[in-house]
């Protein structure tokens, strides 16, 4: 009964969303309303016992639970960014279509169909790109970058089911590490491809460059963590992947995976556009959680799926930010901004925050999913950890640059709009929530590392 | 070696799938006409269906016999894929020649784009050097699927996995030739039917939330594309890949 109101509200929200569209606002408010109802439902509904549809199982773990809340407030957020858009009539509809595929590939049980409930949803959420750009003129840009979207998704499906067809079919057996490695690395290039780690990231700047501000929202702070959710399903249907046999050979994969995530930080580092900054944030941040799985470990993997979260509340909280700042100035190059700090404090303070969360500076929750990772990577290569940390001090530099561009010096923007009431209470929240997880993440945390402890994972 | 290919032999419909499937790719592949692209899409569903229905365990009744519930979706969701892009094309090329349709005059804004020029239309070029690029890309498509199905046989029956690298390699070489909208997303239907195709053969996958959950993300697939396709056209006239370049 729980397992089919969790889909079926949102499914009416849509459905509603969509009737009302020409009121734009009543279309945003009954999708707001949906996710409140469906928000609710995950939280006090009863899911013991799970259910059987078609051979096809449903279950809802605590992890679970604890993600799809996540997805609500990210659906709930994008769609207040999409409030003070021109473009937000059409917003809702893709938008909890995104999110009911999105919570139907959390509870089944069956990765299969989970791929392919993940993949409808990039589908369902890109198309919504094409009209909602934040360019008016008639430019062809979004479609590029919706294609090349559409193009690798497909291909990360096609990954990720051969991956788990070989393993269902020859991995079962520890003694073949070599084959093991061939399906721990289909697996990892095709979650790569859905994260968007270096050098698998092409869809991710266009798309943060040319779609409207919220999908790409929706993009990176729903889908890819839902791509990190479903690292546990993988895990749990090919457990072989969690032997030590294969972790104590995974040490090339943990310094390649450092390598990129270095080169992603270089690539950041050259940006002088805020779009084009969260696009390579996004890159960067989306190659420490993919460590953290390489080590397979039980630390490495609480702490990717932790900053799987801190990922989702940092990132939306500067794309909140950088929406703000888009709506006041109609500009994001540093060169075109500067000394904005006085006239859009909450902005500034948002994006401060949402910066030096994503570098790993306390008391964000950033802090507690960097060091968990730093710390599996220094368990299984020295060297590895080292690079990290140099890393980390990059990603530090290129975010105080972007905040020092952008906020303080002189002022170089001539037209200026106030900060929106909406914008300075979703930032609010999302730096509460931050607080949040930085300053008491042990409720997420024993979440988390329940779900770990069941995969039978080395305690490296 | 010779002996799982002895199957095709004296398994004719398993025979006929396959071959079929190799045709009609090499078709959307070779020609650029959206009138033999897309027939030949429904063409490759059908057979693949074929192939499915033969080698995949039934788990489904269908009119009181077993059948396999991939095999049953599969050509009803090919049509489905089919009449989309067909009647999205329909109405395009319709705009082209002048007669407009009503789907296209919906589309249409003030700023009326100018109709394509003739040489911008799939399959009015018949350059021979590019159609002779073509035919060595099917053939190295054609060496790579036998060795990798020999090499990495991701089925375990040769036949099935000679299927399998085809609609990925093929499905890859139509994206690499694909110049306009639809033959991108041909590409990617042709890539998304060797995840089915995969799909069918594994116990786990093999249910029918399965089948209609991949027969729901290709009608998806489909309607992105024509999507795509008319929405381009409105914005810039044309719907091939040069337009995106000269935005």
């Amino acid at each position: 009964m729980f397992f089919l109101l969790l889909l079926a509200i949102p499914v009416t929200g849509a459905a509603v969303a969509y009737a009302i569209r020409r009121f734009p606002v009543w279309s945003l408010a009954a999708g707001l309303l949906s996710i409140l109802v469906d928000a609710l439902i995950t939280i006090w509904g009863n899911f013991s016992g799970g259910l059987e549809i078609s051979g096809i199982r449903l279950a809802f773990s605590p992890l679970g639970q604890a993600f799809v809340v996540l997805f609500l407030g990210v659906v709930a957020v994008s769609m207040v960014l999409a409030w003070e858009s021109s473009h937000r009539s059409g917003f809702a509809t893709p938008a909890l279509g995104t999110l009911t595929l999105v919570i139907a590939a959390v509870l089944v049980q069956n990765p299969f169909v989970a791929i392919f409930l993940l993949e409808a949803a990039s589908f369902l959420i890109v198309l919504s790109a094409m009209e909602m750009g934040d360019d008016e003129s008639l430019s062809v840009a979004p479609f590029s970058a919706v294609l090349k979207y559409i193009i690798l998704m497909t291909l990360a499906s096609l990954l990720l089911t051969a991956g788990f067809v070989f393993g269902e079919r020859y991995g079962l057996d520890q003694s073949q590490l070599a084959l093991l490695k061939l399906i721990a690395g289909t697996l990892s290039i095709g979650f790569a491809l859905r994260l968007g780690v270096f050098p698998f990231h092409l869809w991710v700047p266009s798309l943060a460059e040319h779609a409207f501000l919220p999908v790409f929202a929706i993009v990176t702070s729903l889908l890819s963590p839902a791509a990190v959710f479903f690292l546990i399903v993988t895990f749990r249907y090919l457990p072989v992947l969690s032997k030590p046999e294969l972790a104590t050979g995974n040490l090339p994969l943990i310094i390649s995976g450092v390598a990129v995530t270095a080169v992603g930080a270089l690539l950041a580092f050259a940006q002088t556009n805020l779009k084009r900054l969260m696009a390579y944030t996004a890159v960067y941040e989306a190659g420490y959680m993919l460590i953290g799985v390489a080590t397979l470990s039980q630390l490495g993997v609480t702490g990717a799926i932790f900053q799987a979260f801190n990922y989702s509340v940092l990132l939306l909280l500067m794309a909140v930010s950088v929406g703000s700042m888009w709506r006041a100035t109609h500009k994001t190059d540093y060169g075109d901004l500067g000394g904005l700090a006085r006239a859009l404090p909450i902005t500034a303070l948002g994006f401060t925050v949402a910066a030096l969360g994503l570098a790993g500076l306390p008391p964000f929750g950033g802090f507690v999913g960097k060091y968990m990772l730093i710390q599996a990577a220094a368990l299984s290569s020295v060297p590895a950890m080292l690079l990290m940390l140099v890393t980390s001090v990059a990603g530090l530099w290129f975010y105080l640059r972007s905040i020092h561009s952008v906020f303080l010096g002189a002022q170089r923007w001539e037209t200026l709009q106030r900060e929106s009431v909406a914008s300075c209470a979703v930032i609010g929240v999302l730096i509460g929530a931050s607080l949040l997880l930085g300053l008491h993440p042990q409720p997420v945390l024993d979440v988390i590392q329940g779900a770990v402890k069941e995969l039978g994972l080395g305690s490296l | 070696m010779l002996l799982p290919l002895a199957q095709l032999v004296v398994v004719p419909s398993l025979a006929f799938g396959i071959s079929g499937i190799i045709a009609s790719i090499a078709m959307i592949v070779m020609v650029r006409d959206w009138r033999v692209s897309i027939p030949a899409l429904l063409m490759h569903y059908v057979c693949l269906a074929a192939v499915i229905g033969h080698v995949a365990e039934p788990n489904i009744a269908w009119s009181g016999q077993p059948a396999n519930s991939f095999a049953v979706v599969l050509p009803l969701a090919g049509i489905s894929v089919c009449l989309v892009l067909g009647i999205t094309m329909f109405e395009l090329h319709g705009h082209q020649t002048g007669k407009k349709r009503p789907g296209v005059r919906r589309l249409s804004t003030s700023a009326d784009p100018a109709p394509l020029q003739l040489e911008d239309q799939p399959g009015h070029q018949s350059n021979v050097q590019e159609y002779l690029l073509r035919i060595l890309a099917l053939v190295i498509a054609g060496i790579g699927t036998y060795a990798a199905s020999r090499a990495y046989p991701l089925v375990g029956n040769l036949p099935l996995d000679i299927t399998l690298y085809w609609l990925v390699l093929s499905g890859l070489m139509v994206l690499i030739f694909g110049r306009d909208l639809l033959a991108i997303g041909l590409g990617l239907l042709v890539a998304l039917s060797s995840v089915i195709l995969l799909q069918s053969v594994s116990p786990e996958a093999a249910t029918i939330v399965s089948a209609v959950a991949s027969s729901a993300v290709i009608i998806l697939v489909a309607f992105v594309v024509a999507y795509l396709c008319a929405l381009l056209y409105q914005k810039s006239g044309g719907y091939s890949l040069e337009e995106l370049r000269r935005g």
